[in-house]
């Protein structure tokens, strides 16, 4: 019961904050209709992939910021291809993954054998991961409109099954598996899981191939939904990595209460999505939209990053009165010392 | 517990090992960045047909470089105490806003510049806060003020141009105020860095912030120290780039973030602090990346297959400067 | 039972050296099937030192050890522990993020795969058999993280005892256990001889090791000194030979110069979050005060605190001669005339990848500037010179990187850091660690001539010899308290000042 409270506190809380505002300033519902219902659907797919593939990384000290390239690449050429060979929407949707998982795979690869800090090295991935996906298919990106048989990417029964394949096999990975059990050992103590064995290589290579199949995913219903991708320059792909950072990290911390990071950021996921479809109801532009998230992200952080300081600080208080108490004590006994001192006269 | 020297005869150096001392010389790294900036004239110039060397290509890469160096040379403060911050990109967009805003409602080059210089110290300092005061690591303040700062900056736009009367511009560039405002600036900077304790300190604080504790120094007042002089870099960028073409828009300031990085790792700094920092490496590494830009433009090369070279570059400049050996475990920093 | 009294572990002329450090000089001994041997000496005799060796953490430099008669040379601790050895180390060896069944099989989850997923309840029950046999009070599908540390101590006990080692080893570990875990371990202990296996039992508590032990080997300095059998016990005679040395001349002080009688530092009723609790005492003009105790004893927190390193949640720290100024940061602490040396030199006291120049002058940028705030780069020169030159440091020239120095010129670095700042309090933690005996010469000398200089030195070690050498007066802490204070003057006597530490 505890787990579902957890799970449902914060989207339901976002959503009614926002159906509140959107009728009291716009006159309409938060989730008016099936039109509604279906874009909700969609980008908070999109967004709940893209978190889960910072989440392979992020809680590993890994924080690769090549991961919104590896997107453009995998989708770009992943989709291609499969256009190419006739393919529709799911060759797409498989190709974009092929290629998103090679991508990352190469990322771990360089991560493995160079040692640079994960940041930094996704910065320079990024540069190259960029050029070639605007350099592919002559700069056109990826062009899902009109095409044939890509309709079922906008199938909303498709991406609901979708989203629940990942759900069901991220929490297969991440917390019934062998190599979730590896990873959170590697999380927890990197040494002590060496020194038991655990090949700390082949489970960050791992991580880095889901990463980056998971991000294709979020890429290719992110292009079916806007109908192109088009590919960027000068580091522009790291704006989806930013923006999906706040569910990420949202969705660590509920999952913590949850006891399943994967529902906790799909519960992070949910809320977003509703605020933003919140704020547009309210006629907020896409700058104001933006302040306000990362306003939002900002105090979470600010709450996050003081959480252990409030805690230092109780136990500092509770110390501090022991030690009081201990004053007390020796005074008292002090006391008792100094009057039998004058009473015996020694 | 008494110990005894052994007499075993010294084993001779492993090749990894004569790399280690090669690299920590001081002349070695303090050459390094010169002569990969002399490798890409040597290279390009005879391929260019000396068109390279031509003064209009001089002066296109200096007056490019110019503002990536000037921010470069005021983030070297930041970098040297093992911090990052890439919102300097929107940060030098919206003090560029403010100063242009200013000027065309005053017509005060003075106070265009001081808006812009002052803008863009509050908002560096304010990044620094929420480091310092709230525990945020720097990347990740920066990640999320990017966005703010960025939309802040689209809001205020829109898809428009603002624009600076384009005469003052060109008088300003002609007068050869740009070069002197980044002189003044780059000779303050290296005498704080070089010859006050604050670069010192930020060296200690950026190689073992225990050690800096220990030591007596402290490290938050030492990295709103860095933070104002990079505040100071940005605000002069923002100047530059009102007087460079008269216009701002949405473009202004993309990528700065990166292009500081790739900067200061090609003028041969590591951007994780530490012992080899130095003030003139945003400088020369500035130099370098837009005359390497230039000259691969010159031969024919897209911009998008340089941005990939920039890329590789980076990362082997990178690995070439870090520490990390053939540990058992992997680098992690844990950022939340 | 059979094989009761026969040799089940033989250790043969065993050295093991850390650069200039020898650890182990040609240690032999045995241990016998069903056998609780215990391992005793001072901090550095180099009882864990043969422990990690045995289990696989580390290799020897010579030697040879035989288990069963045969060869053994195990290169990690998996290793070991499936040729039937295990240990539970000093340091934290269980994961937070991981379940307690998760980290009793870490690395051993093969015999729970079902398929592609892992069978977490045959995994937990498979532990819980282990957690129910040891007896302890929290359950196998606890996260770790919710267990404290008593409890974590016996999940690794758990986590060893699964593997049912032929050779049991217990590496300090009583310490960070209470009674009842205590009671935990001893029982475990004692089943396990009365299956006719054994027990490499470490520890410091000498009335702990006297009430289970068969068999004493007494440590020191890396070699051992005797074994004592437990008919044979007299803890007098235990204590004589931890201790017993010749001191050698003038390797220390010979004089019994005293100390003003101004307080330097005023330490009224001290508590940190942890290990100390209203703790006083002063410090004096000129005075060497040793603190001594077991590792664990809080010395070392003692010395961070002291320095502002460490917060002093009640009480303060003050300095008399500073007009009573209270000194609750490091920052405060500098600027007062302070200096500390970590005894963590290499993570704490010095920048390796800085130059000795840019070290030693970190402690000078004030007294170093020429015009306004620019350095004096020829003043600055010469803070740095004057100490390379003065200590001796060996190197190839000042802006040589200290990383690349010996463990005793490092070392030198960090003193001339403090002496080039002329710090009228040092507090110096462990200082000879990992120093060669000329280099430890020549840091005694120093302290000694700042002491004639009127300089105040706490001198925190786990090396009495040196604290008896050095110390006008000595310290020794226990338990977050002082136990002891004994005066140079009324001489050192080493078997009483172990009984205060132990």
């Amino acid at each position: 019961m505890k787990k579902l409270f957890y799970t449902l506190v914060v989207p339901v809380s976002v959503w009614a904050i926002m159906e509140l505002l959107s009728r009291c300033f716009a006159g309409v519902s938060v989730i008016a209709n099936s039109a509604d219902m279906k874009s909700l659907f969609r980008t908070l797919t999109s967004t709940f992939c893209f978190a889960m593939a910072l989440n392979c990384n992020v809680p590993m000290g890994r924080m690769d910021l090549s991961t919104g390239a590896q997107m453009y690449l995998g989708c770009i050429l992943g989709g291609n291809i499969a256009l190419k060979l006739g393919f529709g929407g799911v060759g797409v949707l498989i190709g974009s993954i092929l290629v998103g998982c090679l991508a990352g795979f190469i990322v771990g690869v360089v991560f493995i054998n160079l040692r640079i800090l994960s940041m930094v090295l996704g910065l320079g991935m990024t540069l190259i991961y960029e050029c070639i996906s605007f350099a592919s298919y002559k700069q056109q990106g990826l062009m899902l409109f009109g095409k044939p048989g890509v309709g079922i990417l906008s199938n909303i029964w498709f991406i609901v099954s979708v989203a629940a394949m990942i759900i069901l096999f991220m929490t297969y990975m991440l917390q019934l598996s062998v190599f979730g059990y590896k990873r959170r050992a590697i999380r927890g103590n990197q040494k002590l899981a060496v020194d038991s064995g655990i090949n700390i290589y082949i489970n960050c290579l791992i991580c880095y191939a889901m990463a980056g199949a998971l991000v294709a995913v979020s890429g290719v219903f992110d292009t079916a939904f806007k109908g192109t991708l088009n590919p960027v320059l000068g580091m522009s792909s790291n704006n989806n990595t930013f923006y999906n950072m706040f569910p990420m990290r949202v969705g660590m911390f509920l999952g913590v209460f949850i006891g399943n990071p994967i529902i906790g950021i799909f519960a992070s996921s949910i809320s977003l999505n509703i605020l933003i479809l919140g704020m547009a109801k309210l006629g907020l532009d896409q700058s104001l939209q933006t302040i306000i998230i990362f306003s939002i992200f900002l105090f979470f952080m600010i709450y996050n990053m003081n959480q252990e300081k409030l805690e230092y600080n109780k136990r500092k208080r509770e110390r501090k009165k022991i030690a009081l108490q201990h004053r007390r004590e020796m005074k008292e006994m002090q006391t008792q010392v100094n009057r039998n001192h004058i009473t015996t006269g020694s | 517990m008494p110990e005894k020297t052994e007499g075993r005869s010294v084993p001779a150096l492993r090749l990894n090992e004569r790399y280690e001392i090669i690299r920590a010389n001081r002349f070695v790294n303090a050459l390094f960045p010169l002569v990969m900036f002399l490798l890409i004239i040597v290279i390009f110039a005879p391929l260019t047909g000396g068109q390279f060397l031509s003064r209009n290509a001089i002066i296109s890469i200096l007056n490019q470089a110019l503002i990536v160096g000037t921010v470069a040379t005021g983030v070297a403060f930041i970098y040297t105490t093992g911090n990052l911050d890439i919102s300097v990109g929107p940060i030098m967009a919206f003090a560029a806003i403010i100063g242009a805003t200013v000027y065309n409602n005053t017509l005060s080059v003075p106070l265009m510049v001081a808006s812009c210089i002052v803008v863009a110290v509050l908002l560096m300092l304010f990044n620094c806060t929420l480091s310092a005061i709230f525990n945020i690591k720097t990347i990740t303040a920066a990640i999320v003020m990017t966005r703010i700062y960025g939309a802040i900056n689209s809001k205020i736009l829109g898809a428009s141009t603002l624009r600076v009367d384009y005469t003052i511009c060109r008088e300003l560039d002609n007068g050869g105020f740009r070069y002197a405002a980044f002189f003044a600036f780059f000779i303050i900077s290296f005498l704080v860095y070089h010859k006050t304790k604050i670069g010192r300190a930020d060296r200690i604080i950026g190689g073992n912030r225990s050690n800096a504790v220990q030591t007596g120094l402290s490290p938050n007042r030492f990295l709103y120290a860095s933070f104002l002089m990079a505040g100071i870099g940005v605000g002069l960028a923002a100047v530059f780039t009102i007087t460079r073409s008269g216009t701002i828009n949405q473009d202004t300031g993309t990528g700065m973030g990166t292009d500081v990085m790739l900067a200061t790792v090609l003028g041969g700094m590591s951007i994780f602090g530490g012992a080899k920092s130095n003030s003139y490496s945003g400088i020369i590494g500035a130099l370098t990346v837009t005359a390497l830009n230039k000259g691969l433009l010159m031969v024919g090369v897209s911009t998008t297959v340089i941005q990939g070279i920039r890329g590789v570059i980076f990362i082997l400049l990178v690995f070439l400067n870090s520490n990390s050996g053939r540990e058992k475990i992997l680098p992690s920093r844990q950022q939340f | 039972m059979m094989l009761k009294g026969k040799t089940l572990l033989d250790i043969r002329c065993m050295s093991k050296n850390f650069g200039v450090t020898i650890a182990l000089d040609n240690v032999s001994f045995s241990v016998s099937y069903g056998e609780i041997r215990g391992l005793i000496g001072e901090n550095g005799s180099g009882k864990s030192t043969i422990a990690s060796i045995i289990a696989g953490i580390q290799p020897a430099t010579t030697g040879e050890a035989f288990l069963r008669g045969e060869p053994w040379k195990p290169t990690t601790q998996l290793e070991a522990i499936a040729g039937g050895v295990g240990m539970i180390v000093q340091e934290t060896g269980t994961i937070e993020d991981i379940s307690v069944a998760e980290n009793i099989f870490l690395g051993r989850y093969e015999p729970f795969k079902r398929g592609p997923v892992i069978n977490r309840s045959k995994m937990n029950a498979e532990a819980q058999k282990v957690l129910d046999l040891i007896g302890v009070n929290f359950r196998a599908s606890q996260p770790t993280h919710t267990l404290d540390m008593q409890q974590r101590k016996l999940l690794e006990l758990a986590k060893v005892m699964y593997h049912k080692p032929d050779l049991l080893i217990i590496d300090e570990t009583s310490t960070a256990l209470a009674q009842d875990g205590r009671a935990i371990l001893y029982r475990m202990m004692h089943q396990q001889v009365e299956k006719g296996k054994s027990v490499l039992l470490i520890s410091h508590d000498l009335e702990e090791m006297m009430e289970h032990c068969d068999t004493l080997t007494i440590l020191r300095d890396g070699h051992v000194i005797d074994n004592i059998p437990k008919e044979k016990y007299e803890p007098g005679d235990i204590k004589s030979k931890l201790v017993g040395r010749e001191m050698q001349g003038s390797y220390y002080r010979t004089d019994h110069d005293g100390c003003s009688n101004d307080a330097a530092l005023v330490a009224d009723c001290i508590t940190t979050i942890e290990d100390i609790l209203c703790l006083s005492f002063r410090l004096y003009k000129g005075e060497i005060l040793g603190i001594g105790g077991l590792s664990d004893c809080g010395m070392h927190t003692l010395g961070r605190a002291l320095y502002g390193i460490d917060e002093v949640v009640d009480g303060e720290v003050r300095l008399p001669g500073k007009g009573n100024k209270v000194i609750n940061n490091t920052m405060k602490a500098k600027s007062n005339g302070m200096g500390y040396v970590s005894k963590d030199r290499d993570t704490e006291s010095l920048e390796l990848n800085a130059s000795i120049y840019a070290n030693i002058s970190s402690t000078g940028y004030q007294e170093n500037r020429g015009i306004g705030p620019f350095i004096s780069a020829k003043k600055e020169l010469g803070y740095v010179m004057e100490q390379i030159e003065n200590l001796l440091i060996k190197c190839v020239g000042p802006h040589q990187p200290t990383r690349f120095l010996s463990g005793g010129n490092k070392q030198k670095v960090v003193f001339g850091k403090w002496v080039a700042a002329n710090s009228d309090i040092l507090i110096l933690d462990c200082p000879t660690r990992g120093v060669d005996i000329g280099v430890k010469a020549s840091m005694y000398q120093l302290i000694y001539k700042m002491k004639q200089e009127g300089k105040s030195i706490i001198m925190i070690s786990e090396e009495l010899p040196e604290l008896i050498g050095m110390s006008d007066r000595l310290l020794i802490m226990k338990d977050g308290k002082i136990s002891g204070e004994f005066l140079r003057k009324d001489g050192f006597n080493e078997h009483e000042l172990i009984n205060y530490m132990i």
